[in-house]
This record gives structure tokens, C-alpha cells and sequence, in this order.
């Protein structure tokens, strides 16, 4: 179970991006797709969450074809996408930021219980919670998008480029948090131009290259592996 | 804003001020063009707020909501001029028929993402217009359809003075603005929010906004067309050029944008300004120095939009905040 994508073809009008893409991310599991700028990334991602109409394949979650879901649907299946570039809602403040996130869940005491996970995993979400959102530093509106993926309390978060643009101190703290929402059983499947954090954080990983998976394997693997370190890891 | 429940009473104390305002106007203003113009302020000020749920809460600009206004107000004289019927028949009519044109034009466009659903209620009007003036045997044609006098009452809608039927649209206007409140709090105002500030990341919230928009546009094309019902029946008269008219749509958009769209009270203090203001300068300034009070308008509103693009309500939050550090 979990998700699992069979020979995925997708891409914008008559460009194809990903050629015949196959990964699985098993319940509980913490994958990362590494790769170059343009490799395919968030093709891959905006695919599985049905905002780019994949052309081929299948994406399979938990037994529910995601490819014949609309967009909106997919969150049904609590599957959460961390788009890239911290997407916040500019002008609602941080508590409606999300909120947005969890308006299909029904159950009010667990919108509230959730919303106290969230606060105790980034306080200073708590503290700024009726501040506009649109008004918060870059690693804080990053802690909104991230804080709005889990009030869905999802199975799976899907996190394009979490790291991007902010300082590395806020880079360590993003993924220990990451780390502490995954050792609460939900899978995490990342995508991350940061070579070096996701092989540190992520159990397995994927090497995409111009919309091909060229490797894979466990992160210890592929850290030891000559052609990673080269390419990748500039040691 | 939502979820700022502090200093209950104060907010309470106010709207029942501004509503003892609202409905003591005719005692206070007494000459019957004053009410009159208060008529005109309520009915607009209606229908702006009804454009508001879609043009403004959802940025989902619409340039034909007039539409609605005119079946609306067209509903009322053919009923009550044509058909010899109750104009408080008209009004549900008016709705349906309004809701129908609504669901036609929304059903394909808020399927495509971008400017479709501008650029197809840009064309309504024009057509509505044209129906309106070749559907001889429906209104009239060009000449129009004049509802004869009947005896003043609640029934006819005809009274001796403004002042009754002032009434009917501050009723009208406070039961949008409730509307409107309710919406701008409810799950739909916080998915229309999503929607206007960030399309992608409402889908990946799980919004459907294929749904969220069109109970948004049902709702709105609903109530300018009861707005539309009464202006008929205000009226007693109704020709293409009154009922489709591209003033009216102006207004609408107007209205909302000066009063300020991300506030449920904008549009209706954008009429209660703009109104006023246009008769004021219309009577005033009379031959040469008509084009001067048109010229001061269009001036007043260019430097609104270029300094306060969130409008006079945009304005009073900044002014609140200063005041009582909180938002409004």
C-alpha cells in the first residue's frame, strides 16, 4: 500500500516532461527525489496532486486511482501537497491560513486538536496568529504552507523545495521538524535541489534527470556512491 | 475578519445605531427627493453588495450583472403592467429567471481558468439589450412598458410618498448586508478568499472552485435581481436603455470598489457616498459647469485607486487599527 506510480507520462501541452516515471513511497516511508533544475520535479509532484494532468501511467494511492480524480479531490485521500515557493493565502491571517487547510475535516475537536499540533511543532505560529500572513518572514510563511499541509492531518505530505531560500539554521529546523511530523506516521515524499539535506533526513531516495529516474536506492547508498558525490554532493 | 469576538456589545451598539439612522431618515430628511435619492442608495446599494459575493469576494469580475437587474425589474412591470399580477409575484420570477441566465454563463467558464467569465458577462449585456428591444410582444420594444396607477398599498407597491417604499429597500438592503456578512464568515467567504488570493493553493487546500464560484454567482445574480424587482417596481416604468444599461454596471463595480470589496459593508457605503454625491453634483452644477462635476468625480476616483485600492473601507481599517490596535 501507500503510493505507488507506474510508468508516469506527463507534461504541459505537447512537451513532455516525465518519461515513464515508476516510484513507490510505502506507508510510513520518507522518500526523496534529487536532481537538477528542470529534471522534473515538480512535474512529478503537481502530477500526483492532479494540478498537472499526467498523459500515461498510473498513480495508485492506497487502492484510489488519483489519475481519475479532480485536482480538489485528492485531498480527500489525505494526500497533502507543500507547493513550491510558499504558497499562503497574502491577506488572511495565519489562523485562516489554516484553517483553510483543514475545511474537510468535519470534526470540529479534531480541527482543534490538530491546530494545537501545529502550534506546538512551530510556536511561532501560535504567536503570530492573527498577524497577515503575507506580512511574516520567508521561514515563517514556509511554516504556514507546511503547518496548512498538516491540518489536513495527511498520510502523505508531499513537499516541493522546502529548503529554498531559507538560511541554513531554518533549513536544520524545517527538516527536524519534518523529521517529527514522520516519526508521527505520516509518509513523507520530498523534493529537493538540497542534495545534501534530503540524503541526511530521507530514508530512500531517487535521482531524476531530464525526466528519467536514473537511480535509487536507501540515502546511505547513494551518500557513499562516486558518481552522487560528484554530481551532487560537490565532495 | 473573522474570529474576533472581543468587544461584542461596542459592535452591537453600532449597527443599532446605523440601523436607527437608516430607518429614521425620512424623519430627518424630510423633503421627499432626499428619500428619494435614500431609495436609490438602498436598492444600488443592495445590488452592489449581491455583485460583491462574486466581483469581490472572489475576484470574479462580473460586467454583466446588470442582467440580472433588468429581468428582475422587467419581471416586475410585465407582471404588474402586462399581466395585471402582483409585483410581489414578480420578484421570485425575477430570481428564477435570473439564477437560470447565472447557471448558464458560470457552467461553462468557471471551468477555464483566467478571464472567460469577465469576457462572457461583457457580452450579456449587449444581448439582453437587443432581446429587450426586439421582443416586442414581451416588453414593449424600445418604447417600453409603463405600469398604469392603481390604488397606493402594500399590494401594488404604488404609494402617495417615497417613504413606504424606503422602507422596502432599507429592508432589502439590511437583509443582503446579513447575507453578505454571513457569507464573508462562513467556510464558502474563506474558500472565496482562497480562491481570490491564490487559485493553486485553494485547489491543493481541497477547495472545488468550480462549486465555490457558481453558489457564489447564484447567490449574487439572486439577490440584484430582487434589487432589479424593486427599481421596476420603483419606476413603474421600464425600457432596454433603463433595464440594461452600462451605468448600472459601472455603479455596481463602482460601488464595491470605493466602498472596498473585501469588506461586507463596502459596497453599500460606496453607494451611500457615490449616490448622494452624483445627484448633488447633477443638480448643482448645471450647463457649462455640468462636464466639471463629472470631471471632479472621475478625478476623485483616480486618485482612490491609485492611493486606497482597497477602497474607503480599506481606509477605515487602517484608521481602527491605529486606534484601538486591532484589526476590523
Amino acid at each position: 500500500m501507500g503510493l505507488e506510480i507506474t510508468d508516469l507520462q506527463s507534461g504541459y501541452g505537447n512537451i513532455e516532461v516525465l518519461h515513464k516515471i515508476s516510484l513507490a513511497v510505502d506507508d510510513g516511508d520518507y522518500v526523496a527525489v534529487v536532481g537538477a533544475n528542470g529534471a522534473g520535479k515538480t512535474t512529478l509532484l503537481k502530477s500526483i496532486s492532479g494540478t498537472v494532468r499526467a498523459k500515461g501511467g498510473s498513480i495508485v494511492f492506497n487502492g484510489n486511482d488519483l489519475l481519475a480524480r479532480p485536482a480538489h479531490k485528492v485531498p480527500q485521500l489525505l494526500i497533502a501537497h507543500v507547493p513550491e515557493g510558499r504558497q499562503i493565502f497574502p491577506e488572511l491571517s495565519v489562523y485562516d491560513n489554516l484553517m483553510a487547510g483543514a475545511w474537510l475535516v468535519k470534526d470540529k475537536d479534531q480541527r482543534a486538536q490538530t491546530l494545537g499540533e501545529v502550534y506546538d511543532l512551530f510556536p511561532r505560529l501560535k504567536e503570530r496568529s492573527g498577524q497577515m500572513a503575507g506580512t511574516l518572514s520567508g521561514g515563517e510563511q514556509q511554516m504556514v504552507a507546511v503547518g496548512r499541509a498538516l491540518m489536513l492531518r495527511p498520510k502523505l505530505i508531499m513537499l516541493d523545495e522546502p529548503s529554498q531560500g531559507l538560511a541554513p539554521k531554518l533549513v536544520t529546523e524545517m527538516y527536524q521538524q519534518l523529521a517529527e511530523v514522520h516519526g508521527l506516521g505520516t509518509s513523507v515524499l520530498l523534493v529537493e535541489q538540497n542534495t545534501t539535506a534530503a540524503l541526511k533526513y530521507a530514508k530512500r531516495a531517487y535521482v531524476m534527470e531530464q525526466g528519467r529516474i536514473t537511480m535509487s536506492g536507501s540515502s546511505e547508498e547513494l551518500r557513499g556512491s562516486e558518481e552522487i558525490r560528484k554530481a551532487y554532493l560537490g565532495i | 475578519m473573522r474570529s474576533l469576538p472581543t468587544s461584542r456589545p461596542w459592535r452591537i451598539a453600532f449597527y443599532l445605531v446605523a440601523l436607527a439612522a437608516l430607518f429614521l431618515a425620512p424623519v430627518y430628511l424630510q423633503s421627499s427627493y432626499s428619500v428619494r435619492i435614500l431609495v436609490l442608495v438602498c436598492l444600488f446599494g443592495a445590488a452592489s453588495t449581491g455583485w460583491n459575493l462574486i466581483g469581490g469576494y472572489a475576484n470574479q469580475i462580473s460586467l454583466g450583472h446588470t442582467v440580472f437587474f433588468g429581468i428582475g425589474a422587467y419581471a416586475t412591470v410585465i407582471f404588474q403592467g402586462t399581466l395585471g399580477l402582483s409585483p410581489w409575484l414578480a420578484i421570485p420570477t425575477g430570481i428564477v429567471l435570473a439564477v437560470i441566465v447565472a447557471l448558464l454563463i458560470g457552467w461553462p467558464t468557471f471551468q477555464l481558468s483566467g478571464h472567460y467569465f469577465a469576457l462572457a458577462t461583457l457580452a450579456l449585456l449587449p444581448v439582453f439589450h437587443i432581446i429587450a428591444t426586439y421582443w416586442e410582444d414581451l416588453t414593449g420594444g424600445s418604447v417600453g412598458i409603463s405600469v398604469p396607477i392603481l390604488p397606493s398599498g402594500l399590494d401594488t407597491l404604488q404609494f402617495d410618498t417615497p417613504t413606504p417604499f424606503f422602507y422596502i429597500a432599507a429592508v432589502l438592503l439590511v437583509l443582503v448586508m446579513i447575507l453578505a456578512r454571513w457569507v464573508r464568515q462562513s467556510v464558502l467567504g474563506l474558500q472565496l478568499d482562497a480562491i481570490r488570493l491564490n487559485p493553486q493553493a485553494s485547489t491543493l487546500a481541497g477547495v472545488n472552485q468550480f462549486r465555490a464560484k457558481m453558489k457564489a454567482l447564484v447567490m449574487s445574480a439572486a439577490v440584484v435581481a430582487v434589487a432589479g424587482s424593486l427599481y421596476g417596481a420603483f419606476l413603474q416604468f421600464m425600457d432596454p436603455d433603463t433595464a440594461f444599461s452600462w451605468n448600472t454596471t459601472l455603479n455596481l463595480v463602482l460601488f464595491a470598489m470605493v466602498g472596498g470589496v473585501r469588506f461586507w459593508w463596502g459596497p453599500a457605503l460606496g453607494a451611500l457616498i457615490l449616490i448622494p454625491f452624483g445627484e448633488f453634483a447633477s443638480a448643482q452644477l448645471t450647463g457649462n459647469l455640468a462636464a466639471l462635476g463629472q470631471l471632479a468625480y472621475g478625478v476623485l476616483l483616480i486618485l482612490l485607486v491609485l492611493f486606497q485600492p482597497r477602497g474607503i473601507g480599506g481606509l477605515f481599517s487602517i484608521v481602527w487599527q491605529k486606534a484601538t490596535g486591532r484589526k476590523l
